[in-house]
């Protein structure tokens, strides 16, 4: 038996020529997770001007683009291109992507709102949702393999790094794309047209990327098996319905790509709703700060891609699970008590500002009341704490009175914010360990005549299912938590998914898994 | 360790049969309630059909490996 992935090593590219395929498979792959991290980042957004609340359909339309984009239909796409990229090969498949997923996201910046077009303006923003999770699940599996298929079998980890870079600097640029639309339109002319800017951007990207890709030619080890007349006839079927490729899919999913889904989401998207949500931290401070524990880890996603040639895939891909299994719990109680909604007994309150009040309104016309009661307190340590509470009272009390309404914002102090921001970086690194070696991990663990669909698979089910559901699964444990005598519940509830995932994951892929991929034979 | 591999097997079954359980366990008892918001009920029709076949994945994976078909894995 030959290796497959090392067979090929006279065909592979050095120097510039392999920096050129990296560069240009990498730029499309973050296009592309640029487009649909927007979506996310900008959801609030989108919600206002096409999932009006008062309509029931209309949530129900936003509730399916957020589950149905995220975990669903990206399996799918693996699925509908995988299938494509071992038929008619990995450059076309992968362009087809770009294209699919530049075109919709360009598609929702121009998509009038609700007020203008009724019902018609969310089912297109899901149909397009929709079609970005299909393209994403397509793309990743192409650009990975075609890097992996022009990399030398001894630096594999390295080379398919710089496509691992691609969702977290994708990540990066969407804040970093937002936060300037945002701070340079200002709150208001954002929350009404400057939110589509961002989407709109994404043709320029995709335009440059499809030029770039469409100068690339296919991967040398494809090529070979074509004109050796050895392609799979039905990758599908080959992959999934064949007990030996089957077993490895399994593998694959429940011994490595599970738990890496669920340290990279919640390092990173966890994260971030944590900081939002739980800690109350001012909005654009969190995005700072997952910017830059980003900017500093994403080198690791190179270190370890690399250092997994010298020394083997799995075991540091089974540290970053064992490490974040042993940690989370401190790391996101050393959160909470940064930040003022913390234990209170942790900090000591020290002035209560003369902004504090209350301002009463009275609508003429209905006779309803609003008062908004402003609380803004400083702590020792630096952290600056705001409360705005509007309650409503209606005039006609054979009425329901809505629900006070209670904002609650944090400042951190200087020093915490470089600690959170620490606490942040421990976190990636964590991701920078299970997902810098993973492509070459995959890419070596299925022949190259099934390649395509066989990784793809595993690895959106992986990342979308197990990792994207982190932060619905963490809010739902942490509600489900809440009693009368403890209103909170515990916060750090959540946790225990993630956890108990990656601790399934270390010990099957402890167990079962290769200690070094690039030895396996395979036959085309 | 390839009988650790096979016993473990038997493990991978009953947690996924464990996770099963307890997913229409929650469903139920959260689809039952007086009130029922939207995004819930969309989040349990999505996820039952995706996780239910993902941890029969797993019995099939714990079937596998208690078959001794792991046994040549990195060897």
């Amino acid at each position: 038996m030959q290796n497959s992935v090392t067979q090929h090593d006279d065909n592979v590219k050095t120097g510039w020529g392999l920096m050129s395929v990296i560069l240009a498979s990498s730029v499309g792959t973050l296009i592309e997770w640029y487009d649909f991290y927007i979506y996310g980042t900008l959801a609030p957004y989108i919600a206002k001007q096409f999932f009006p609340s008062g309509n029931v359909t209309a949530a129900y339309m936003a509730a399916l683009g957020t589950f149905a984009a995220g975990f669903i239909v990206r399996p799918f796409g693996a699925l509908f291109f995988g299938r494509l990229g071992d038929l008619i090969g990995r450059k076309y498949t992968f362009l087809v992507t770009l294209l699919l997923m530049g075109l919709s996201t360009f598609a929702i910046g121009l998509i009038p709102g609700y007020d203008k077009i009724g019902m018609l303006a969310p089912v297109l923003i899901l149909l397009l949702r929709l079609l970005q999770g299909l393209a994403l699940g397509g793309e990743y599996g192409g650009a990975a393999t075609y890097v992996a298929e022009h990399s030398p079998a001894n630096r594999r980890g390295y080379f398919t790094g710089y496509i691992q870079t691609t969702a977290t600097v994708g990540l990066l640029l969407s804040i970093a794309v937002i936060l300037t639309t945002k701070n340079y339109l200002g709150d208001e002319a954002f929350g009404q047209w400057g939110w589509r800017v961002p989407f709109i951007l994404s043709s320029i990207m995709i335009a440059i990327s499809v030029y770039i890709r469409l100068k690339m030619s296919e991967s040398p080890m494809f090529s070979k098996i074509k004109h050796s007349g050895t392609l799979s006839k039905n990758p599908l079927k080959e992959s999934f319905a064949k007990r030996e490729n089957l077993k490895m899919v399994l593998l694959a999913l429940f011994g490595a790509v599970a738990g890496q889904g669920v340290i990279w989401y919640t390092g990173q998207f966890y994260a971030m709703s944590f900081m939002d949500t739980v800690c109350k931290i001012e909005f654009n401070s969190v995005r700072y700060i997952l910017a830059a524990a980003i900017i500093v880890g994403t080198p690791f996603f190179l270190i370890f891609g690399g250092l997994s040639d010298k020394i083997g895939r799995k075991w540091i891909m089974m540290g970053g699970m064992l490490l974040g299994i042993l940690t989370y719990r401190p790391i996101y109680q050393k959160m909470l008590d940064l930040s003022s909604t913390g234990n209170s007994a942790f900090r000591q309150e020290v002035v209560e500002k003369g902004s504090m009040g209350t301002a009463v309104t009275v609508d003429a016309a209905t006779g309803d009341s609003t008062s908004v009661t402003t609380t803004v307190k400083a702590y020792t340590d630096g952290n600056v704490f705001k409360e705005v509470k509007t309650v409503k009272v209606l005039a006609d009390k054979s009425k329901e009175q809505p629900k006070p309404e209670v904002k609650q914002t944090v400042w951190l102090s200087s020093s915490n914010w470089w600690f959170m921001a620490f606490l942040v970086f421990i976190q990636i690194i964590y991701v920078t360990m299970v997902y810098g070696p993973i492509a070459a991990f995959l890419v070596e663990l299925f022949p190259t005549r099934i390649r395509y669909t066989s990784m793809s698979l595993p690895y959106h089910i992986g990342n979308g299912i197990f990792g994207g559901l982190v932060p619905y699964i963490a809010t739902f444990l942490v509600a489900s938590t809440v009693t009368a005598e403890n209103p909170t519940g515990d916060r750090l509830a959540g946790l225990f998914y993630p956890i108990i995932i990656a601790a399934v994951c270390l010990v099957i892929g402890s167990l079962f898994l290769p200690s070094r991929t690039d030895n396996i034979d395979h036959k085309d | 360790m390839n009988t650790i591999k096979k016993i473990s097997g038997i493990l991978w079954i009953g947690l996924a049969v464990a996770a099963i359980w307890f997913l229409f366990d929650r469903a139920i008892t959260e689809l039952n309630a007086a009130t029922v918001k939207p995004d819930k009920k969309i989040f349990w029709y999505s996820i039952l059909p995706v996780y239910v076949p993902l941890m029969l994945g797993l019995a099939l994976f714990g079937w596998y490996a208690f078959k001794g078909e792991y046994s040549k894995v990195g060897e």
